[in-house]
């Protein structure tokens, strides 16, 4: 039976066309702890794009320390709790090589898809859709988009012509989640992919050549072939996984009904709506609808009641007080803005799956637009992550740069979840570079 | 410009060259940064600053003949768009009447565009002891003269500190400058034409006389990751003849480059900020810092027309202009100009004014026949 | 494995060329010369892989991936490349590239310029176009014509795959991955035989000739002409081996080997993740990085290429080529004449006789590559000096030894490196290999840790004095001349590019044949080419230790990939 070969045998389950196989999960398949696959494989990772306008107080969230054991500084006091779960990167900036500086567009633009905006056809696809490509593919929504102001704007986007709307209501987006057609992850019938199946199938004549070519290797040559056959075989194996009904999600839960709640701009509103959003968001993730989620914070136009000015406004107008040598205003938008982002990471990070939480195997990229919002200016960006995507990203690091891209965190995270990348970005914003202090067990 | 004359240029001054020192040496540098050289303090707007524009506008509103309660409720609806970049020009009602309320033959006109043919709103200006800047007109204390809060040097001429100095984005200090004014020399700075400084003396290494001559470059200023210019990159000269005649004596003395006999300045921008930045009574006074960058103060007469249109033109589109009734300003303008009379306008043209730049080394070569010049 | 000893002692079998069938061979008695060198089995290396992607299929073709890190060994890649393997995580990158070639080349704005036929019915296999395709693609990336299983296999599988897939071209796409993937292509292996003109000896068979030639001497897969030598048996025969090599160094891609084989010697795969402290170098970006890589590799080919100069002169000239943001670091002048505001550009320059710079050594690439991130060092430079360019081994430091002293650049005592390494070699166990690489190091303290110029640290001028075996020098542009005039640096180039041919360090029957390389090259006026040439034209080049024995163990060696058979 051992010269049977793999091939052959799939070719047989192949000519059955689309077959189901129905394997119902077995509770002897989940390990102990209920986080993983009694095999080992893990939850699923998960990525998150968090985009908020006008940048950070200059002088007030760089960490002093650089590398592992940093203090937060005051801006970012606020997501202590995630201390040990995030990582910031300071010193990094956008490039825009000679191109006109269009404040809060450019930088956007790079941000999201390595480049600025040369035509409508030649915008590529935000990074959140070069992830969606890898891990996204297998779920019922290959991304939610959700947005803190009531705009349905998002920044992501497939294609110049191809770019995702929010949903700003959380009650909508409930009803979308987990209304009617919302299906239990731990219970449905399963259909294996006929292109997985090919690939597998087609992998194993590689396989199938083994014992001609170790015939002609000596001995360290052989052994050097081996690990190279035993790499093939665990990528065979991940796609036997992958002809499996997909992994249980045993934290999974629906949420409670929401109700509707006023949307817009007012930063009462939108801390309101944000803690509801990322409710549904962590339910979403945990019951495996989705794997990726977009959340634009619309901070632009935030305002506080009774003040009709909005933060971007302010960021303009105000002057620097005297005596603290900030915008006091601005300064309230931007503790507002931490402490809506700490919420959403803190529901993520609330959300106990097995021994760890949903935090643990989700990777939640923070972007801006510009270092100071008041001088737009477009170096020493601050980027941070939150989560350790099931280990694949590395926390807890303050990672200082050189002036270089910002693209590089970019580069980093998608390499983490899979993404076939070397570099990213366009001209003097591409790098090559990952930003190795970070990558875990990719 | 055709290459012809660049050629004539360059063998006209390396013929100054060679006229001058037996061993001249020429030291060169790039501006990095620049904005308006302002030293607001608390009690240099007795009466307040300048309201919030919603205020303004209520005012300028009821000065074109809008009922208060008309004028409130227009900016009300205007409140309640947002900032929504989706709104359309065509629907924005309070935009085109502040736009257009100008009236010239009782025709609404652009205001922006017409100044002069709206009702002066009457602005706030500053009052106060000190402003950064130069004594021009030669005199230790004449009326409006300002005194240098540092140097405590007294006749300081910079009047347009009066017309900027009570505009919250506008107030800042010589150090931290304004929003206002990092907001537009940082949306420029990337890819306007880098004005040059050049210093040639005989020993550049000790206090001497020098010639400096300010230039504009074929490229834009090259920053470094930390957002500071990249020291000795090489920029070419723009041989445009209007750049030529930016010549003028000067010294260098204890660790700063000075002008010491001021002329006239032609020097072009992005249209952003200026589209033509001139001055009369040209003055510099630069420190050169340890790591050989410059750090300092340039100042002269300036045409109140150029200031205007620098930052007026954008009208109500660009986001740096949320704050200011700029139609209002073209009065505080000319009310505080004080240099060169105009019978027919019945004020001066130009007016008193200071910038704080910064600079660095550089290479300053001669466009070459290739270069393509407008 | 008694076995295994069995067989060494008789020799074994030998493997035909390109059949991939096996026949027995007459024992002999070995030489007394002592043994030839293996056939090393190679990994592509990640640019030779870039190289033949964009040989095969042009360079529209977009490589999204990361492949597995090169490994060095010996001071080389390419000697790295023979020792090691893949590992999944690895694998999962070369299958993911691999899928992502192959759609790439079969998409529909392509395919009808990468296939040679069309099928019949798009949606259906069709087994003879496949077979065109793939044959034609396989023989180009195992550089060697299918064998007839191999063929088979692929063909087979692109077949089953489009009618699973209901679609022609995603079948020939997945079996092309497989090929990508495939150990036949992702390793170069050398197939060896016995030569029949020097009874008792072996060599490398004519389609790994053909490759070993071509990424010796262009980095990249044999071409048409060279892979029909192989064919015909041209190769093999010395009238015909010269004529290929002669053509070999004519081709413009002669210079993409020689950049090759400098890049791989001086160690520049470091260079991409080389950092600077940018408070004190904020000038120091990955640009400028990239550049000074770039500008050392253009200088070496001009000099050896365009010019067939000497091998001496890289470590003299003053000629280089530089970028806009490359010459703010020599701060020198240089005017970028394009269009107004354009892209930097390369262009030519010379250093000026007093600049102090002169050579690869003076270059950002050397003097910032052997500095630490915050300031230059004399000790690495030395060090590295005489490793990589004299082939000399420096000893590394011993354990616990103090360098408060050299780290400390605040200290107003010791305010050069001179002065700092001077105390610090008060230490006798630190002492002897410091005198090995400071005074080498010393005279190119003119130059920070970022390459910049320098007269001063600290506000004390700095002392360029120094001596390199025997010969002093009082500058920068000193060192250059003697290492330009320093043997070791001839007896190291020879032998490194040895190495770098044959992916191993040589072995001692080898010893006359380098000896006579180096005679040769001396004679030859230190022409790098010329040593290419002569080392591409050796007969020595392809000899080979006989084969590996045939094990039946080890056809059935129950290792993991073997046995985890799992059938559902």
């Amino acid at each position: 039976m051992t010269n049977y070969s793999r091939r052959r045998v799939l070719k047989g389950t192949l000519a059955g066309a689309a077959v189901t196989v129905g394997l119902p999960l077995l509770d002897c398949q989940l390990n102990g702890n209920g986080d993983a696959l009694a095999s080992g494989d893990a939850l699923p990772v998960a990525f998150g794009n968090w985009y908020q306008g006008l940048g950070l107080n200059p002088g007030m969230w760089i960490p002093k320390k650089v590398g592992a054991g940093f203090e937060n500084n005051i801006q970012l006091k606020v997501l202590d709790p995630y201390r040990s779960k995030m990582n910031i990167f300071s010193g990094m900036r956008y490039f825009l090589d000679g191109r006109p500086h269009e404040t809060h567009t450019s930088t956007v633009e790079i941000a999201m898809t390595g480049a600025v905006f040369a035509s409508i056809d030649k915008i590529g696809p935000s990074l959140d859709h070069k992830i969606a490509d890898v891990i996204g593919n297998r779920t019922r929504f290959r991304s939610i988009n959700t947005s803190l102001d009531g705009s349905r704007r998002s920044l992501s986007r497939r294609s110049g012509t191809a770019s995702s709307p929010a949903e700003p209501v959380p009650a909508n987006l409930y009803k979308q989640l987990f209304g009617p057609e919302f299906q239990d992850p731990n219970a449905a019938e399963f259909s294996p992919d006929p292109s997985v199946m090919a690939r597998r199938s087609v992998l194993s004549h590689v396989t199938d050549q083994r014992k001609s070519l170790m015939a002609e290797l000596d001995t360290s040559d052989r052994t050097r072939l081996d690990e190279y056959f035993t790499a093939i075989r665990e990528i065979e194996q991940q796609l036997d996984l992958q002809m499996q009904k997909p992994v249980a999600m045993p934290a999974c839960s629906k949420p409670s009904e929401m109700t509707d709640t006023q949307v817009g701009s007012l930063v009462s509103d939108v801390q309101k709506n944000a803690k509801l959003l990322a409710r549904l968001t962590a339910h979403a993730l945990a019951c495996g609808q989705t794997r990726i989620f977009n959340v634009t914070t619309g901070s632009q136009g935030w305002r506080f009641e009774g003040n009709p000015r909005g933060w971007h406004v302010t960021t303009h107008e105000e002057s620097l007080d005297p005596v603290l040598g900030y915008q006091k205003t601005v300064f309230k938008f931007l503790t507002a803005a931490n402490e809506t982002f700490a919420d959403f990471i803190g529901a993520l990070d609330g959300f106990k799956e097995g021994s760890g939480t949903l935090l643990d195997r989700t990777l939640v990229l923070w972007q801006t637009d510009h270092g100071d919002a008041r001088t737009h200016t477009i170096e020493d960006i601050p980027i941070m992550t939150l989560g350790g995507a099931g280990g694949r990203i590395k926390t807890g690091m303050h990672v200082r740069s050189a002036g270089e891209p910002c693209c590089r965190v970019g580069l980093t995270v998608q390499q983490a979840l899979g993404v076939p990348i070397s570099a990213w970005g366009d001209r003097s914003n591409q790098t090559s570079r990952t930003v190795t202090e970070i990558m875990g067990n990719v | 410009m055709r290459w012809w004359k660049a050629v004539l240029l360059v063998s006209a001054s390396l013929a100054a060259v060679s006229a001058g020192p037996a061993r001249a040496e020429t030291r060169s540098y790039v501006v990095t940064m620049f904005w308006h050289a302002l030293e607001t303090r608390d009690d240099d707007c007795p009466n307040g600053i300048n309201p919030k524009i919603e205020v303004q506008y209520q005012k300028d509103l009821e000065l074109l003949g809008y009922s208060k309660g008309e004028a409130a409720e227009l900016i009300k609806q205007d409140g309640e768009r947002g900032e929504d970049s989706n709104r359309g020009w065509e629907t924005d009602k309070l935009g085109h009447i502040l736009i257009d309320r100008a009236r010239v033959g009782g025709k609404p006109v652009n205001a922006f565009m017409h100044p002069y043919a709206t009702i002066d709103p009457v602005l706030i200006t500053k009052t106060g002891k000190y402003a950064h800047g130069f004594n021009l007109d030669g005199k230790a204390d004449a009326p409006g003269n300002f005194q240098n809060p540092d140097t405590k040097e007294t006749g300081i001429d910079h009047q347009l500190a009066r017309v900027f100095g009570c505009f919250e984005n506008m107030r800042g200090t010589l150090k931290a400058g304004s929003a206002f004014w990092l907001y537009k020399w940082s949306s420029i700075k990337e890819t306007m034409p880098a004005w040059t400084i050049s210093v040639t003396g005989a020993d550049l290494s000790k206090d001497g006389p020098v010639t400096i001559s300010v230039g504009e470059a074929m490229e834009a200023v090259r920053y470094n990751g930390n957002g500071v210019g990249r020291p000795n990159m090489t920029y070419r000269q723009d041989p445009d003849p209007a750049f030529a005649k930016n010549v003028y004596e000067g010294e260098i003395k204890g660790g700063h480059i000075k002008i010491t006999k001021p002329g006239s300045l032609y020097m072009e921008q992005d249209p952003l900020l200026f589209p033509v930045f001139s001055m009369e009574k040209f003055n510099a006074d630069l420190r050169i810092n340890p790591d050989g960058s410059l750090i300092g103060l340039i100042g002269g007469y300036q045409p109140i027309k150029e200031i205007y249109f620098a930052v007026a033109s954008p009208s109500l589109e660009s986001e740096s202009n949320y704050a200011i009734d700029f139609p209002g300003m073209y009065y505080s303008l000319r009310k505080n100009a004080d240099y060169n009379y105009d019978a027919k306008m019945q004020s001066n043209r130009n007016i008193s004014a200071a910038y704080q730049i910064m600079a660095v080394p550089a290479h300053v070569a001669p466009a070459t026949r290739n270069t393509v010049t407008n | 494995m008694s076995r295994k000893a069995l067989m060494v002692g008789v020799a074994g079998l030998v493997v035909a060329a390109g059949a991939g069938a096996f026949f027995a061979f007459t024992p002999h008695k070995a030489a007394p010369v002592g043994e030839a060198g293996k056939a090393v089995t190679r990994r592509l290396t990640n640019d030779q892989y870039a190289n033949v992607i964009a040989e095969v299929f042009g360079p529209s073709i977009e490589l999204s991936g990361r492949l597995e890190p090169d490994t060095r060994a010996n001071n080389l890649i390419e000697v790295g490349a023979g020792q090691v393997s893949v590992s999944s995580d690895g694998m999962a990158q070369y299958e993911m590239m691999a899928r992502g070639i192959a759609s790439q080349v079969v998409s529909e704005r392509t395919r009808d310029e990468m296939l040679p036929c069309k099928p019949k019915a798009p949606k259906e296999a069709d087994a003879a176009c496949a077979d065109q395709f793939l044959t034609r693609v396989g023989s180009l990336l195992f550089r060697r014509p299918l064998t007839a299983e191999e063929q088979k296999h692929y063909v087979t599988a692109a077949g089953e795959s489009a009618t699973t897939l209901k679609d022609f071209y995603a079948g020939v796409s997945l079996s092309l991955g497989a090929m990508l993937a495939s150990p036949q292509f992702l390793f170069r292996h050398e197939r060896v035989e016995a030569d029949p003109d020097v009874k008792g000896e072996f060599r490398i068979d004519a389609y790994s000739k053909a490759s070993r030639l071509s990424f010796f001497l262009w980095n990249s897969i044999p071409d048409d002409t060279l892979l029909a030598a192989a064919k015909s048996g041209e190769l093999h025969t010395a009238r015909g081996l010269n004529r290929q090599v002669a053509r070999m160094l004519a081709s413009p891609r002669l210079e993409n080997g020689v950049r090759a084989f400098f890049a791989d010697m001086f160690g520049f795969d470091a260079l991409p993740t080389l950092a600077k402290d940018t408070t004190l170098y904020p000038s120091f970006d990955n640009v400028t990085v990239r550049d000074a890589e770039e500008q050392t590799l253009r200088t070496i080919a001009d000099v050896l290429v365009s010019k067939q100069g000497d091998y001496r002169d890289i470590f003299t000239t003053r000629q280089t080529f530089l970028t806009q943001t490359l010459a703010s670091i020599y701060n020198v002048e240089l005017v970028n004449d394009a269009p107004n505001g354009g892209a930097d550009m390369w262009l030519p320059y010379e250093f000026s006789e007093n600049s102090g710079r002169g050579g690869v050594l003076t270059h950002l690439s050397f003097l910032a590559l052997h500095s630490h991130p915050g300031r230059s060092s004399p000790t690495l430079r030395g060090k590295a000096l005489r490793e990589v360019m004299l082939c000399q081994k420096v000893p590394a430091p011993p354990a616990a030894v103090d360098f408060a002293l050299v780290e400390d650049t605040s200290n107003p005592l010791f305010k050069t490196a001179r002065q700092r390494l001077e105390a610090h070699r008060t230490n006798p166990v630190c002492a002897g290999c410091h005198k090995i690489t400071d005074p080498v190091g010393l005279a190119l303290e003119t130059f920070d840790g970022d390459g910049s110029h320098r007269d001063t640290e600290n506000g004390a001028q700095i002392d360029t004095n120094g001596e390199l075996d025997g010969i002093k020098f009082s500058d920068a542009a000193g060192v250059g001349r003697a290492v330009h005039d320093n043997p070791a640096a001839l007896s190291c180039v020879a032998d490194r590019l040895v190495a770098y041919g044959l992916g191993r360090m040589p072995v001692e029957s080898e010893a006359a044949w380098r000896e006579g390389l180096k005679q040769s090259f001396a004679a030859a006026q230190y022409k790098f080419v010329e040593l290419m040439s002569k080392i591409a034209t050796s007969p020595e080049f392809y000899r080979a230790a006989p084969p590996a024995p045939t094990s039946t163990a080890a056809l059935s060696a129950p290792n993991q990939s073997g046995q985890t058979e799992v059938v559902r």
